[in-house]
């Protein structure tokens, strides 16, 4: 079992048990390396650090609690084809979330794929879907979801969370709170510092 | 300078908090190494060879009095007393511990400093023209832009996890000082005929194996859509920069890819969406910060010494100092004072606490308690008065800071290298040592020359745009050393150009010094350095340099991949 943590509106975080096959479990765990030492010599630098992404070949889940996901391509393929149960698609950090432009009709739920949580084209991707799009559904982040990751998930447009197995759902709810104020506008619609008009909270302050 | 409001506190305070709690949750097994380590570089901490590091943001380069003083105390608390300023304008202390890291957090917090996105594949702390506000050549002071720009990138959540690391450059003069043509996304800042603040944008310009000069992306873009554009360049990047490579991850690399005007449509598209959306800034917006960065107040007739004259004809070492040191400022009566961090003997931009504090009571003295950093990894009292050049290079003088050699061959740009750096190839400090000991003799007679030494490929040093430059490489679990010369960033950009073999450490003086001596043997009358390189060739500058060299070898298969 994994957590949804389903986000309302600030501050208003719901939890919601997760099926099998709706969350990435927990990955084996790595002993904690020696922090003091990582490069005894002088060899190529290329040799010591790693390609940071791989593509990864399938979304990291396949379900969610409707059922099955939809891949986008599965889904324009439809063409507007309706359902009895709720429809939800997965977006692969590759896909171009504008090919949904006049394709959002009859969709409750978009997830996006984080196959890395370095990854950063989710954040693009959602953003995207909520301000270009002005998709009103529930889009989820899925696959390395982690707690340090949510503050700007959220910021992002993302309301719906599947947690990786491992994740302590306590302090994954408090890392909405990480911050108290924002300077830049993102798909949160949340209040801004850079605000386009004068800004009478930072007057006051 | 900016000064925090309570929201900028309540963010920073905030930061410090968190990364405290990341931190315990490392040290206690709850985040993986490879889940941590992006963590900690978007707070600047890197893990190098002896110990981690911590870099401080400095923004564009400016510091006041009380900063500077908190610096100096961080490196004596938490580090050996020291701490080393950055070709990026920032400073770093180079033995940390990590479980200490959110203290000294804490304590840049109570002066308004962090180091949020030091490090890590995010948008970097914006840098500028050491001299921006007091520059007799500037257009417009590029510093309430920047100011705007870094608190918009503060935290961004959409660019928090970029395909590389980006770094954004402002310049706001005829000379750009700056470096901003070697910078992932770089703003030169002008005003049209009607008085209006515009930028021309240039985009993935760099250093590092793929040396690149950007290409205009964008001209007569209005200040007002300066970030709307800046997100149309950095989704377009995030989107679509390579992420399977690092080392094709730079938005260089898609600048290349598509080309600079394909780049530029793609760029274009994405504005039409944004131009006059959310992140449009207001006037109000741009005068409240510009009203940080007004003039202080300037004395228009000077008290004190009048007598420079008389002390630059009885003492030429203050000559000297005032000649190379102190660049002309808008006001006939200032001067602006670089106090070089490269005497002999001294890691290139490393400052002691004690140097560091007492820096801070000469700004307070001469300069109106402010003090900027420059990417030449020297310090900067922007607004001296002239009648206290005196008496500010004899303070400097008992400190051992009136090293007369801004600019000069010994005023060398060297990246910390294989001493501290876990990425280097090469040692580079006692490199550059050895090139300053060689060449201090015949500095002032050689005139400006920039020597910028990197101990590896990713450029710290920036040798790709020195005079000469100098580039640690590895062959066979062994130093060696590529020259290069004909690199700028003046009022032009150009990239240097590899000139003979790599060489053994003990050869790179020498043979620096045979292309300082071919130079001295042919220059014209009141010809640069770089000025000659491009009259006379650089081949005839490798073969005075290279043909009597018995050691060379042949070129590093990493350098022919580079170039």
């Amino acid at each position: 079992m994994s957590t949804l943590l389903k986000l309302f509106s600030a501050g208003d975080v719901w939890t919601l048990p997760l099926p099998e096959g709706a969350f990435r479990p927990a990955p084996a765990l790595n002993p904690l390396p020696n922090m003091n030492v990582i490069n005894q010599g002088q060899g190529d630098v290329r040799s010591l650090i790693r390609p940071n992404v791989k593509q990864p070949e399938a979304p990291s889940v396949a379900a969610w609690e409707h059922g099955t996901l939809l891949t986008l391509a599965e889904w324009l393929s439809r063409d507007g084809a309706s359902s009895a149960a709720p429809v939800g698609i997965v977006l692969m950090p590759t896909d171009d979330p504008l090919t949904l432009a006049g394709h959002l009709e009859g969709l409750a739920m978009i997830a996006v794929e984080f196959a890395k949580f370095s990854d950063g084209r989710g954040y693009s991707i959602a953003t995207l879907l909520r301000s270009r799009l002005g998709f009103k559904g529930e889009i989820r982040a899925v696959g390395d979801v982690l707690i340090d990751q949510l503050f700007a998930m959220a910021r992002c447009g993302i309301d719906s969370f599947a947690l990786r197995g491992d994740q302590d759902v306590a302090a994954a709810k408090r890392a909405f709170e990480s911050f108290p104020a924002v300077y830049q506008w993102a798909a949160d619609e949340r209040d801004f510092v850079l605000a386009k008009e004068a800004n009478l909270e930072r007057e006051a302050a | 300078m900016y000064i925090y409001n309570a929201i900028d506190q309540s963010i920073v305070d905030a930061r410090v908090k968190q990364f405290a709690d990341q931190t315990e949750r490392y040290l206690s097994g709850r985040i993986s190494e490879d889940e941590f380590k992006p963590l900690r570089l978007q707070n600047g901490v890197y893990v190098e060879r002896h110990s981690p590091l911590l870099r401080v943001a400095i923004p564009y380069g400016l510091l006041s009095s009380r900063q500077l003083r908190m610096l100096a105390q961080i490196g004596r608390k938490y580090d050996r007393g020291f701490g080393h300023f950055t070709t990026r304008q920032n400073i770093q202390f180079n033995w940390v511990k990590l479980e200490q890291v959110h203290e000294i957090l804490a304590d840049l917090a109570s002066v308004q400093m962090h180091a949020i996105q030091t490090s890590g594949s995010c948008i970097r702390n914006v840098t500028t023209d050491h001299l921006a506000g007091v520059a007799h050549d500037e257009r417009v002071d590029p510093r309430p832009l920047a100011e705007l720009m870094r608190q918009w990138s503060t935290l961004n959540p959409e660019f928090a996890f970029l395909p590389r690391k980006f770094k954004v450059a402002y310049n706001g003069a005829l000379e750009d000082r700056a470096a901003s043509e070697v910078h992932d996304l770089a703003f030169d800042v002008y005003r049209d005929e009607s008085s209006e603040v515009r930028l021309t944008v240039k985009v993935g310009g760099g250093q590092g194996r793929t040396p690149r000069v950007a290409p205009v992306i964008k001209t007569g873009l209005h200040w007002r859509d300066m970030l709307s554009y800046t997100e149309a360049v950095l989704r377009t990047y995030n989107r679509w920069g390579r992420r399977d490579n690092i080392y094709k991850a730079r938005i260089k690399i898609l600048v290349d890819a598509l080309g600079p005007e394909r780049f530029g449509e793609e760029v274009e598209q994405e504005f039409a969406h944004l131009q006059g959306g959310p992140a449009t800034l207001a006037a109000s917006e741009l005068e409240r910060m510009t009203a940080f960065f007004g003039a202080p107040p300037y004395q228009s007739a000077t008290t004190g010494d009048q007598d420079e004259a008389r002390h630059r004809l009885a003492d030429p070492r203050f000559n000297s100092w005032v000649k190379r040191n102190v660049a002309k400022h808008k006001r006939d009566n200032y001067g602006a004072v670089t106090i070089s961090l490269k005497p002999l003997g001294i890691a290139p931009g490393d400052a002691m606490s004690d140097q560091m504090e007492a820096i801070a009571d000469l700004a307070d003295r001469f300069s109106f308690g402010q003090i900027r950093v420059s990417h030449h990894q020297n310090l900067v009292l922007a607004d001296v008065a002239r009648s206290d050049l005196w008496a500010l290079y004899q303070a400097l003088d008992t400190l051992g800071l009136s090293e007369p050699n801004v600019g000069l061959a010994t005023d060398i740009i060297c990246c910390p290298g294989g001493d501290y750096c876990a990425l280097a190839n090469a040692k580079s400090i006692p490199v550059a040592a050895a090139v300053q000991e060689t060449l201090a003799p015949k500095a002032q007679d050689i005139g400006t020359l920039a020597i910028k030494m990197s101990g590896c490929i990713n450029a710290c040093g920036h040798h790709h745009v020195g005079h000469i430059g100098i580039l640690g490489v590895d062959k066979k679990d062994e130093e060696w050393y590529q020259i290069l010369i004909g690199g700028r960033t003046d009022t032009k950009t150009s990239l240097g150009q590899i000139v003979g073999k790599a060489i053994p450490r003990e050869a790179v003086a020498p043979t620096i010094e045979r292309l300082t001596d071919f130079y001295l043997e042919n220059r014209n009358s009141g010809e640069l350095f770089i000025d000659a390189v491009e009259r006379l060739g650089k081949a005839a500058f490798h073969d005075a340099a290279f043909q009597t060299d018995t050691t060379q070898t042949s070129l590093s298969p990493q350098i022919q991949e580079a170039n």
